[in-house]
């Protein structure tokens, strides 16, 4: 799969990112206090925050990884797409309308506002910066990866670009400015998976191209190339001939000597292939897959298809999607940004909406992929699949300017949840670690935005999804039970809090880690390590509940009031007060010092 | 205000020599010469003085032309005090007598309290803010209701997606059905779960919103 330089797709791209700018420039000018900055002064309505939010929240994960992941792993894979999804309904139920009228302005703020603990605030603070990063280097991996499916560029490229471009915008004016950028790449994302969705769909109904079998899907046999098909293999992989298979390779294969020149060869089972060989397959040749996962169609088709533990990864799956979302900083910080609880409410109404119509696309063309695309399954690339569709199915112009509106999504993707982390990052930073001035922001925003650029430039890209997977586990267990309990439980206690937080972050990190050591040295962890939410979230909720329990004095005195102004509805204008005496002006908050003015 | 009001027996003898106060004060003292005649032929006993001196203070706060009116509004509805608020509708009936013998007054807003929450609803309001027991079975009740209605909505949902895994693990026959070609995986997984949860969010958002309606009467009444 070489790299085909298509000029509509950087055409499309380069679109994308000036226009982000120039609405971004455009709202700019409105931005001058910290209130812009942080909040968008709070005035933001419930369905462009909803389409804000929407368009925070697909990220390239959604956009490309989702296709990827159902090419891949099949039905089991739809499980993203609906835990995405419902993550934002458990949103709804138990946290948006109290945390709005918290009157908050970030999660740590959150937490001191409810639990009066400094203490607690920095550990909050600290797993905010450190799930911000991780959700922000695979959408900076991902952009160096969409650039080089469609054009021959170094990997750091598309990296620096999607940096650049939302340093500048977020520098500019803060959540005021990428507000109105999310909401139209919402819009735009939508369109640019729509558009090809149905296109490709027709070409498919309508015969399309001969050489595919349409009907091989539920067929027991493993997807067929369509063409001649050279492969490079650019990091070690194991491959499952599910069909052994007559094939040139180019290099060395685990059980056979290293030839020189191309060896015709008849392969089968699982064999290794370390970096820098090629393998050709001619047209009809049966699809390699890497190694765990399925191999034929039928098997691919089928849900639930690995048993009892394929069962708990979905459990697992389903459990950090449902309630990682609820913690992940940079959508709660767009949730500040309404006016009031129930306003807030009906956003993630409008977003359970919008998110819902945008996932029926990625799934149509995941299966779409599976016909035209297999070459992917062999390199692993499977996040490539919707930049490689509309050319594989479309030879010729169509297919180019189709394939351009789907990197320009893919860059949308990219740039808005990157915006959106950014925004959430610096606000952490500036009032936390630094200040809280307008001037502290934007300080914060070149140092989130350099420190991420540099790690993603630096560490092995992953998985989209499986990384973005991870970050879904650390929020549900860091997060999760800290939120719901301090919502609706009143015995919580800040030492408590912290516990929970420690030891299921702690938890989730180490099996991140032991996973990427497996990762490295012959994938010998269990499924459980790559999605450990199963066991971390209910360690998370019962350390903190035992921790609050045991430490009984020490429930903040002011519960009640917090409480109260949680859950009193909004006409009765508790929420109204604290905002704006409080707001995070950099001296003021130095000079009442212990955060005692909250009150 | 205290000041003319505690110097009223020296202000009426300098009288008709020189005013002592600014111009742009005379219509307020404009008053005097009306009130003066009822006070001087009356039986002086220092008590009905004294009254109608403190009256004539009131009456004097509530004139048309001064700001006193709008601050005392504004106050009310900020600090939701309902005895502040009956003292500024007292004033007010003053006013609006003392304002028939005068020409008539520009006409002036006056801000008794917030239109959204009424003297009634002032108190219950009050309870809740300070914690009285009564406030606090309130909220603790709101708090309860809500959370009840959250569980429920959270358990149907967790009832119809969460058992699917469950049931192609002890069920594969249904992995291998297929309706109009599409197999029945696809169609539960890929496509009725996003109707499901825009349907049960909708159905929750109107519920909650009911409820705190309901409560916000309920306060008010």
């Amino acid at each position: 799969m070489g790299p085909v330089l298509n000029a509509w797709a950087i055409g499309g791209i380069l679109a994308v990112g000036l226009a982000t700018f120039y609405i971004g420039h455009r709202s700019s000018r409105l931005a001058s206090t910290t209130q812009d900055f942080l909040v968008a002064r709070r005035t933001v309505r419930s369905r462009r925050n909803a389409a804000a939010v929407s368009g925070e929240y697909l990220s390239g994960a959604s956009f490309l990884g989702v296709t990827g992941l159902i090419l891949k792993d099949g039905a089991d894979a739809l499980w993203y797409p609906i835990g995405f999804t419902a993550g934002y309904l458990a949103l709804m139920l138990f946290v948006a309308a109290p945390l709005r009228r918290s009157g908050a302005y970030s999660l740590p703020d959150f937490v001191e506002a409810r639990l009066s603990s400094r203490g607690l605030r920095r550990v909050a603070t600290g797993f905010v910066l450190v799930i911000g990063t991780l959700y922000l280097l695979p959408q900076l991996q991902g952009a160096g990866l969409a650039l080089m499916a469609i054009m021959p560029a170094p990997a750091w490229i598309g990296a620096v670009l999607v940096t650049l471009v939302v340093v500048i915008n977020v520098f500019g004016g803060g959540m005021r400015a990428i507000t109105v950028v999310q909401a139209f790449q919402y819009w735009l994302k939508l369109f640019a998976i729509a558009v090809p969705t149905f296109v490709l769909c027709a070409v498919f109904l309508g015969g399309g191209d001969s050489t595919v079998p349409r009907d091989s899907l539920s067929q027991p046999t493993s997807p067929t190339f369509s063409k001649d098909t050279t492969v490079d293999i650019t990091t070690p992989v194991t491959l499952d001939f599910g069909e052994p298979a007559w094939v040139w390779v180019d290099g060395s294969v685990s059980d056979a000597e290293p030839a020189d020149g191309p060896t015709h060869m008849y392969l089968r089972g699982e064999q290794d292939f370390p970096e820098g060989t090629s393998i050709r397959f001619d047209a009809g040749d049966p699809v390699p897959v890497v190694a765990g996962s399925p191999v034929y169609n039928s098997e691919w088709l089928r849900a639930g298809d690995g048993g009892a533990p394929q069962m708990f990864t979905t459990y697992s799956l389903i459990l950090a999607t449902f309630l990682g979302t609820m913690g992940l900083p940079h959508v709660l910080v767009r949730f500040y940004t309404n006016p009031s609880g129930k306003s807030a409410r009906r956003t993630t109404m409008h977003v359970l909406l919008l998110l819902g119509l945008f996932y029926l696309f990625p799934v149509l063309l995941g299966a779409l992929s599976r016909l035209y695309t297999p070459e992917l399954l062999v390199t692993g690339e499977t996040d490539a699949a919707v930049l490689l569709l509309p050319d594989a199915m479309l030879p010729g112009i169509g297919g180019q300017i189709l394939g351009a509106v789907t990197a320009a999504g893919a860059f949308a993707a990219f740039l808005s949840t990157s915006s959106g982390l950014l925004v959430s990052l610096s606000g952490v930073l500036s009032t936390d670690v630094l200040r809280g001035r307008v001037r502290d922001f934007r300080i914060a925003t070149v140092i989130a935005g350099i420190v991420p650029l540099v790690l993603a430039i630096w560490l092995r890209p992953g998985d989209i999804s499986l990384s973005v997977g991870m970050t879904f586990a650390l929020a549900a267990s860091t997060f999760c039970p800290v939120l719901v309990l301090g919502i609706w439980w009143r015995k919580l206690t800040g030492i408590g809090a912290a516990a929970g937080m420690i030891i299921g972050g702690g938890l989730v990190l180490a099996a991140f880690v032991t996973d990427i050591v497996s990762g490295y040295t012959g994938n010998w962890a269990p499924p459980l390590v790559e999605q450990p939410a199963l066991v971390t979230v209910p360690v998370a909720f019962l350390v903190t509940v035992l921790v609050s329990k045991a430490t009984a004095r020490r429930i903040p005195d002011d519960v009640n009031r917090v409480i109260l102004r949680m859950h009193a509805p909004d006409p009765l204008g508790f929420i109204q007060d604290r905002d704006v005496a409080k707001f995070g002006k950099g001296e003021e908050r130095l000079r009442l010092g212990s955060g005692k003015h909250r009150r | 205000m205290s000041s003319a009001s505690g110097g009223q027996p020296g202000r009426r003898d300098e009288q008709g020599k020189q005013p002592r106060w600014p111009a742009s004060d005379a219509d307020q003292f404009g008053n005097t010469p009306q009130q003066s005649p009822a006070n001087q032929p009356a039986t002086d006993t220092a008590r009905q003085d004294k009254r109608k001196g403190r009256r004539r203070a009131g009456r004097r706060k509530a004139n048309p032309d001064q700001v006193d009116p709008y601050q005392l509004g504004a106050k009310t509805s900020g600090s939701r005090a309902h005895t502040a608020g009956k003292g500024v509708r007292a004033e007010q009936d003053n006013r609006d007598g003392q304002a028939e013998s005068r020409k008539p007054p520009r006409r002036k807003r006056v801000v008794l309290a917030d239109p959204r929450a009424p003297v009634t609803a002032l108190r219950t309001v009050s309870e809740l803010e300070q914690q009285t027991t009564f406030g606090e079975w309130l909220i603790k009740d709101l708090v309860r209701i809500q959370l009840r209605l959250a569980l429920a909505f959270a358990a149907l949902v967790i009832v119809l997606l969460g058992a699917l895994p469950l049931v192609f693990y002890l069920a594969p026959a249904i992995t291998q059905a297929k309706v109009v070609g599409v197999p029945v995986p696809w169609l539960l997984l890929g496509v009725l779960p996003f109707p499901l949860l825009v349907s049960v969010g909708l159905w929750y958002n109107r519920r909650a919103e009911r409820h705190e309606r309901d409560f916000v009467d309920m306060v008010e009444n």
